[in-house]
């Protein structure tokens, strides 16, 4: 099985949305294989179906930037922020042919992250009762899905080089937690394009699918 | 008569949280229509209408806890 990849750059988390939806709609019809859409987004704070908007701490700060807010996002999870510096990965994954399970999906999702960021000599862990991928005690990586059909929609975000102060305004996904960065870790800002590769990499192998080494940048 | 339970979701999923139907009461479905959407803690995914027939019953309600293998609805 191949995995198709796009890169969108950097675009609104609603286009984003809108492509994820093309991608699904592609799969149902037999027309593309699984997919990893890769972007960033401008600044957004998106609430999941299950989000308690208690955890929206500053919402001054939210209307005085100008930072998009959603809500009911339709994907797992509570409250997150997306901005630029953090890498989504969106799986729009056709589960029919790959066990229809999940777990095994979600625990591939944090095993591809978690492999992704060790070939830059960061631990990575999952901790027991949580989802995500942390470090030490501090996350580094928010997970979040949609499966209609058993086609999958979402995925994850991972701060390479996010401007953490931006979690501040909110309880990320609803928890009292730090997160932390790529760029935290190592002490200094990241290619991106060396960790996209490495994650496409990581991803293929994850699944075991068949990656291109060239992609598409639209 | 045929009742539509949570399917099995994999690997140390056991239960989900109803967040809304797709269909009310008294209305016609098909099979593979999405019925009712569910939520984990981190994945949220559509239930569908295992039968054709008419939504006779609603036997969870929004917010409810549901384990796998529990009966969701009655279609007849």
């Amino acid at each position: 099985m191949n995995l198709s990849v796009i890169d969108l750059g950097i675009i609104s988390f609603k286009e984003a949305v809108q492509r994820q939806i093309r991608v699904h709609r592609e799969i149902l019809q037999g027309d593309s294989s699984h997919t990893l859409i890769l972007c960033e987004h401008l600044h957004t704070i998106t609430l999941g179906r299950q989000a308690n908007t208690t955890n929206i701490l500053d919402y001054k700060f939210i209307k005085d930037n100008n930072i998009d807010f959603l809500v009911g996002v339709n994907r797992g999870g509570d409250v997150t922020y997306h901005g630029p510096g953090q890498l989504m990965g969106y799986l729009i994954f056709d589960l029919r042919n790959l066990g229809r399970d999940l777990g095994w999906f979600l625990k591939r999702i944090e095993g591809l992250i978690i492999d992704t960021i060790a070939a830059f000599n960061i631990q990575g862990n999952i901790k027991s009762g949580f989802r995500g991928v942390w470090v030490n005690e501090r996350k580094i990586a928010s997970i979040g899905i949609a499966v209609d059909r058993w086609v999958s929609l979402h995925g994850f975000g991972l701060n390479v080089n996010t401007d953490l102060r931006f979690f501040d305004i909110i309880k990320p996904c609803g928890l009292d937690i730090r997160m932390t960065s790529l760029n935290e870790c190592l002490g200094g800002p990241m290619n991106m394009e060396l960790i996209k590769r490495e994650l496409i990499e990581q991803t293929a192998e994850s699944f075991e699918l068949i990656g291109s080494k060239e992609y598409l940048c639209i | 008569m045929a009742k539509v339970v949570l399917p099995a979701l994999g690997e140390g999923i056991e239960k989900a949280t109803v967040s809304y139907w797709h269909f009310e009461i008294g209305q016609e479905v098909k099979e593979g229509d999405e019925l009712i959407e569910m939520a984990t803690d981190k994945a949220v995914f559509n239930v569908p209408s295992t039968v054709m027939g008419v939504l006779k019953e609603k036997l969870v309600q929004d917010g409810d806890e549901v384990k796998v293998g529990e009966a969701l609805a009655t279609i007849e």
